[in-house]
């Protein structure tokens, strides 16, 4: 009984890993049929996509850097994805975020950075959430499709970004449709000297750890999760599915709104026109990559950080447009999502093969 | 602000609402056949990009038009089959396989938009549909400026409503999609193969918006531009929603989108002191208004989202 129930966890360990790296296997293999149409040698392509990054410092500190938003995004996901909701919204989320986070870094940056890195980041949390409240409401008073609701913020966040920076807050020059920088102050302190890696990858983590402890070991998370699972059988047992759904999807969102600040904060240190589209996009990746847990997330993260630098490092070594990636991304989720369909099947076969020896 | 009165103005707005609806309506038509058949498609979003931009790719090499909108039916049906296939055959959740094929459809387009022409500063220009007049309907004032001094497939669009009534209401064929978007189970017994209908809704509505994006490409300009669906796609499924399913209530809704934008870009061009940013956020936000409350829920498939599995 216990060497049964042990091969079936060795099993599922595989499994869990296994799927995830055959998937990116797969999809790199597909990519370089694309490299073959267009006349590249896709060995050439992907030392570059995959060692182009460890040649220094810098570059393997930038994988984490791009990771950052992406894990925020993901988790953003992820907590939704698990009270059965969909937020694709986490781009807007973030976008609302870093007007907050850019708006407090202007007003408060030359104050210690003990009262204007917090007071940032609290505002881009209050961002984000009254941006995932509102399909929160919709979808709960309404009914309305919490889908259609947040793609369509993303939109009105983008522009609401362009305005921003055209406008209140256009930098004191005004030459650019750029905000100044937010005071030194407010800047977040880096990890590593002389790199970009700065302190809100560690924040992420911590995000990435309360997520798993809220869902999986508070009651509260229990809930959620109950709801996700099994909508009829929450309500019957007496858990409010409107409540849930608004609370859930408010959280989600002031996650997606801490990565706007981190991009701020961090990175950029100034709100600009177009900075970090797509980042929401990356998060539903990572987090699908990452089975929806969030130490899955975190590791999927890191890992599309690494193939985004490379893809930068290939379109510079072999001059191939770094979209290739994009491609690659997609790919990897569709045959991740396939291999987790399979995985049952699979399951059941290797616990027969290994009963039978 | 008298201008706004003047008809040039109103002929100017009129036929720019006909032109900014065609392209919801044909994904929006495409989005309801796979919807009715219980198959959420967001993935339209991306079907059209590839149209948008396998249009132009067409044209560009065959230097015909023609060549490039069947270029892009048959691109967009290419990329639907991916759709269909993760979603109908393997049964995998149907809005992340949407959004999955929305990414590959960015990436696909703009990698190979780069690889074929590559980093150009110069839009590269093809031969785009022309404006066709429907000889004395179009000298009708007002009414012939507006409506019938459009390209061809404007009125293919338009023609689709009542051609698509007629399919879904009197044929068996239309029993049978309903039927299976509705209670799948029951179409099983009574020998409609269920996957099989949905594939071809889905692959319908591949060609529908493959056709939709090769209409902003080739029909309103003769370029692509990365990213130029920028979220009519989705508009487009929140017109099913709005149109309650129904091909009628459809037309409504793509219209009421199509002049939301024409009057954004219209308010625009007046020089209003109005930011422009909130002009563009007008479409987005109508949208969410439109899928919220107005319409009833009653009228959705109820299989909708569901795979079938016997």
């Amino acid at each position: 009984m216990l060497k049964k129930l042990m091969l079936r966890t060795s099993n599922n360990l595989l499994l869990t890993i296994g799927i995830p790296i055959l998937s990116v296997l797969l999809a790199l293999l597909i990519g370089s049929i694309l490299l073959l149409i267009i006349n590249v040698n896709p060995l050439e392509a992907y030392k570059y996509l995959i060692f182009g990054n460890f040649t220094n410092i810098y570059n393997i500190s930038e994988i984490f850097v791009k990771a950052t938003p992406i894990i925020l995004t993901g988790l953003a996901f992820t907590f939704a994805y698990r009270t059965g909701l969909f937020n694709i919204g986490a781009d807007g989320q973030m976008f609302a975020g870093a007007i907050a986070a850019v708006y407090m870094g202007l007003k408060t940056g030359h104050l210690s950075p003990i009262i204007s890195i917090p007071l940032c980041l609290v505002a881009s949390i209050i961002a984000g959430a009254i941006c995932g409240l509102i399909p929160g409401l919709l979808k709960g008073i309404f009914g309305s499709s919490e889908i259609i609701i947040t793609i369509m913020l993303n939109y009105i966040a983008q522009y609401l970004v362009s305005y921003v920076v055209d406008k209140p807050l256009r930098e004191a020059s005004g030459f650019y449709p750029q905000t100044d920088l937010i005071g030194e102050n407010a800047f977040l302190p880096y990890i590593v000297p002389n790199t970009r890696l700065h302190i809100g990858f560690i924040i992420a983590l911590i995000l990435a750890a309360l997520v798993y402890l809220i869902l999986w070991k508070t009651p509260f998370g229990y809930r959620l999760r109950a709801v996700g699972f099994n909508p009829d059988g929450a309500e019957y047992s007496g858990i409010s599915i409107k409540k849930n759904i608004i609370i859930s999807l408010v959280i989600s969102g002031a996650l997606a709104g801490v990565a706007g600040f981190t991009e701020i904060n961090g990175i950029h240190h100034r709100l600009l026109d177009n900075f970090s589209r797509n980042v929401g996009f990356d998060g539903i990746a990572a987090a699908l990559l990452g089975n929806t847990n969030p130490i899955g997330v975190v590791t999927a993260s890191i890992l599309l950080g690494m193939l985004q630098t490379g893809a930068n490092a290939m379109q510079r070594g072999v001059g191939i447009p770094a979209n290739i990636v994009s491609i690659i991304q997609a790919l990897i989720i569709l045959l991740v999502l396939f291999g987790n369909k399979l995985r049952p099947i699979i399951e059941l076969k290797l616990n027969k093969k290994q009963e039978a020896e | 602000m008298e201008d706004i009165l003047s008809t040039t103005f109103l002929i100017a707005l009129l036929s720019a609402s006909i032109r900014l609806t065609v392209p919801i309506l044909f994904a929006a038509l495409g989005g309801m056949y796979s919807e009715l058949s219980g198959v959420n498609n967001i993935g339209l979003e991306g079907i059209m990009l590839v149209g948008a931009f396998t249009g132009v790719v067409g044209s560009y090499y065959t230097e015909s038009y023609w060549m490039g909108a069947l270029f892009a039916v048959i691109c967009g049906i290419l990329i639907a089959a991916i759709f269909a296939y993760a979603t109908v055959k393997i049964k995998i959740n149907q809005i992340v396989s949407g959004v999955a094929i929305n990414l590959l459809a960015v990436g696909l387009t703009s990698f190979f938009f780069r690889a074929l022409f590559g980093i150009t500063t110069v839009p590269i220009t093809v031969n785009a549909f022309e404006s066709l007049e429907i000889p004395l309907l179009s000298s009708i004032p007002i009414i012939g400026d507006v409506i019938f001094k459009q390209t061809i497939l404007v009125y293919i669009a338009f023609i689709l409503v009542p051609i698509s009534a007629y399919i879904l209401y009197r044929t068996s064929w239309g029993l049978n999609i309903r039927t299976v978007g509705e209670h799948p189970m029951a179409a099983d017994t009574v020998g409609i193969p269920v996957d099989k209908v949905r594939t071809i809704c889905v692959l319908l509505s591949g060609a529908l918006g493959g056709l939709g994006g090769c209409f902003l490409s080739l029909g309103q300009f003769n370029m692509f531009v990365d990213n130029m669906v920028s979220g009519r796609g989705f508009i487009a499924v929140a017109a099913v929603i709005f149109g309650k399913w129904s091909p009628k209530g459809i037309l409504l809704a793509s219209i009421l989108f199509g002049f939301a934008d024409a009057l954004q870009i219209r308010i625009q061009m007046t020089g209003l002191s109005i930011p422009y940013q909130f002009l563009l956020m007008f479409p987005y936000l109508l949208t969410i208004i439109a899928v919220t409350g107005i319409v009833g829920k009653t009228s959705a498939p109820k299989a909708l989202g569901r795979p079938y599995e016997k």
